[in-house]
């Protein structure tokens, strides 16, 4: 009865047509570099006032699930990520590009984004309250500890070696200390600068570190101004059925990685990405593959992605705590239009929940003609001559790095990580750790500093609860794995000569 | 064999790392507590002193321990032309930067398009073409559609000013 309910209040053309141009909305401003799907979310809030509640929620739900796949394309087709969770796997998809494989590589982060985004709604529908029970019971301790994998786990995934990585982490947390937001409420680094105050904001550097960096590289090595093929697209969605046999754990396995981690309130779709990644990458029989074009990390890290943001929506609907920003801005949109999230809404107002969750599957299923659409489009990029097309994604990159903060000083952040992450790349450092330095870092600070003050400085707390415990052995095992097999290699070297 | 390129990269985490710390050292704890805003840049150049460490050390253990000569990485040949372009593209980003607000967005933008376009080998007019066209376009969608106030040029007229 209230399930009947619920789908009539879906299926009808109002909501229908809302969805798919919402839909397309999300695909344009994910894929350019510099919009996000917060501001996609954002955008799309005035136009809901004037609409009902499921038009409106239908609205908001498909952009963000849109606008997260997208920052996946311009990844693939320009080696620009459109989120730290698409840089994850940006090397892996760019080069599957550059040899051919654009459609196994396209192909594979739209149809398992789809898959992580329907398995991480069902989880959603049938444990969301359990879930959110798990949920409450993280602590400043077990998200210290889960950052701490995340960057752990960005450092052993990317390219090069291990301290080569640390190098690039240290690059990202250092930029991460400079502004007001610390638990201290102090000025650091800001030399009086008000922009400053605010920090380093994440987009105009991931966009300075890829896009602007990429510019420079163009300008030394003329070879790269060769004009790309437009790559052959036929069998897009064939091939996945043959990725979806080959690796159906890693497909499960990130759906699940994703959709727990985003019930993690502040945890998100980044550091789901980067651990799903990694997982992959260490259980994987070809680990030596990842970073060279290899699908499996796509495959795993692509589904956890979507997943995390149907799993953040957990803690939102059960008891009205946002798992992320976009989460955040819809409950505002919730209350607005009468629905109050949390236990109550099930009661009350159980036809509502039901149409929400419809609408959940149906924007990940809508994905497919819309992420096809999508990518259609966006590989007709590539048969440009780059020396045409480069001067105008530097100019999308700008005006996308000034609309953050409204301000040049979005575009000055970009100019000087672009210069940064020239100078890395040439010295064989990745980039992706100091991406992923700088948006945890703050978070890393606060949950360590209240660990600590509440524990009186004793490090042995961040041991006492189980699942912190749990959390911590495995990030320390993260670190004292390589190191002992190393040595044991070394061991078996002396021996043998 | 030794790398010099790790030499420099470890020489210059190792300096960071104690620029860091001695930036840190004016930020004192917060009240009655032994932590404060000083606490993560001094862990992070903690660590980047640590890594630079680690990093000068693998560099120059061949020499050290006499077990190789410090050999350097073959040098890539230099592309004088590639330099001076990689010059003149930074130059012109920071042009750009510095003329969005006095002539703004659009004539600022159609120079460096241009620019950028004709250091990557277009023609002349190929550039003023693909920049008048890409400038407004992108204008016209973050303008119109997005609503980002783009510095305005007041002695010229286009839609949404």
């Amino acid at each position: 009865m209230v399930l009947t309910q619920a789908l009539e209040l879906v299926l009808t053309p109002q909501v229908l047509l809302v969805m798919l141009a919402s839909g397309a909305f999300g695909l344009f401003v994910g894929a350019i570099p510099g919009l996000t799907a917060t501001m996609a979310t954002a955008l799309l809030v005035p136009v809901t006032f004037f609409m009902e509640p499921v038009p409106a929620i239908a609205a908001i739900v498909t952009a963000a699930a849109m606008a997260i796949f997208a920052g996946d394309l311009p990844g693939a087709l320009l080696r620009i990520p459109g989120t730290p969770a698409s840089a994850a796997y940006v090397e892996d998809s760019w080069r599957m590009t550059r040899s051919g494989h654009a459609a196994d590589a396209l192909g594979a982060l739209l149809v398992f984004s789809v898959i992580g985004g329907v398995l991480g709604t069902l989880v959603l529908i049938f444990l969301s309250s359990v879930l959110a029970e798990v949920a409450l019971k993280f602590s400043s301790f077990e998200y210290f500890w889960l950052v701490v994998l995340g960057l752990s786990c960005a450092i052993f995934v990317a390219p090069g070696s291990a301290l080569k990585g640390l190098v690039s982490l240290c690059v990202g947390l250092a930029a991460a200390t400079v502004g007001l937001d610390n638990p201290a409420g102090q000025s650091r680094f800001t030399f009086g600068n008000v922009d400053l105050m605010a920090g380093v904001p994440f987009i105009p550097a991931l966009i300075g570190l890829f896009a602007a960096a990429e510019v420079f590289r163009a300008m030394l090595a003329p070879t790269r101004l060769a004009r790309a093929e437009r790559p052959a697209l036929r069998g897009i969605f064939s091939r996945q059925w043959t990725y979806l046999r080959r690796y159906p754990v890693q497909v499960l396995r990130g759906s699940a990685t994703g959709t727990v981690i985003g019930a993690l309130p502040g945890a998100g779709a980044d550091i789901a990405a980067w651990i799903s990644y990694a997982i992959s990458k260490r259980f994987s029989r070809t680990p030596e593959r990842f970073g060279q074009g290899h699908p499996e990390g796509l495959v795993e890290a692509g589904a956890s992605n979507n997943a995390a943001v149907s799993g953040a929506w957990i803690p939102a609907l059960v008891f009205g705590i946002p798992g992320d920003s976009i989460t955040a801005i819809v409950i505002g949109v919730l209350y607005i239009k009468g629905m109050n999230p949390g236990p109550t809404v099930f009661l009350m107002q159980p036809q509502l929940i039901y149409a929400l969750f419809i609408v959940f599957l149906l924007a990940n299923l809508l994905m497919l003609p819309l992420g096809w659409i999508a990518i259609q489009m966006g590989t007709r990029l590539l048969a440009v001559p780059q020396s045409l097309l480069m001067p105008v994604i530097l100019l999308f990159c700008i005006v996308g790095s000034f609309a953050i903060t409204n301000s040049l000083f979005g575009v000055v952040v970009m100019l000087v990580f672009g210069v940064i992450g020239f100078a890395m790349e040439e010295a064989d450092i990745p980039i992706a750790p100091a991406i992923l330095g700088l948006v945890l870092g703050p978070m890393l600070e606060k949950n360590f500093i209240t660990s600590m003050i509440k524990s009186d400085g004793s490090m042995l707390a961040f041991f006492e609860r189980p699942i912190a415990a749990g959390l911590g052995v495995v990030a320390i095992l993260f670190w004292l794995v390589p190191l002992i097999r190393m040595m044991l290699q070394r061991g078996r070297q002396v021996t043998d000569g | 064999m030794a790398r010099r390129g790790d030499l420099l990269i470890g020489l210059i985490t190792l300096v960071g790392g104690l620029v860091l710390f001695a930036l840190a050292r004016p930020f004192g704890p917060m009240p009655g507590q032994n932590y404060g805003a000083g606490t993560l840049p001094r862990l992070v150049a903690v660590l980047a002193v640590m890594v630079g460490g680690a990093l000068v050390f693998k560099a120059t253990r061949p020499a050290l321990t006499g077990s190789g000569a410090t050999v350097a990485e073959p040098v890539r040949p230099v592309d004088r032309a590639g330099i001076l372009r990689l010059a003149a593209s930074f130059g012109l980003m920071v042009g750009h930067l510095l003329l969005l607000r006095p002539l703004g967005f659009v004539p600022a933008s159609v120079l460096l398009v241009g620019g950028i376009a004709m250091l990557l080998g277009r023609r002349w007019w190929e550039a003023a073409l693909l920049a008048i066209l890409s400038t407004l376009a992108i204008r016209w969608v973050f303008v119109q559609w997005l609503s980002v106030p783009l510095p305005r040029t007041d002695w010229l007229i286009l839609p949404g000013t």
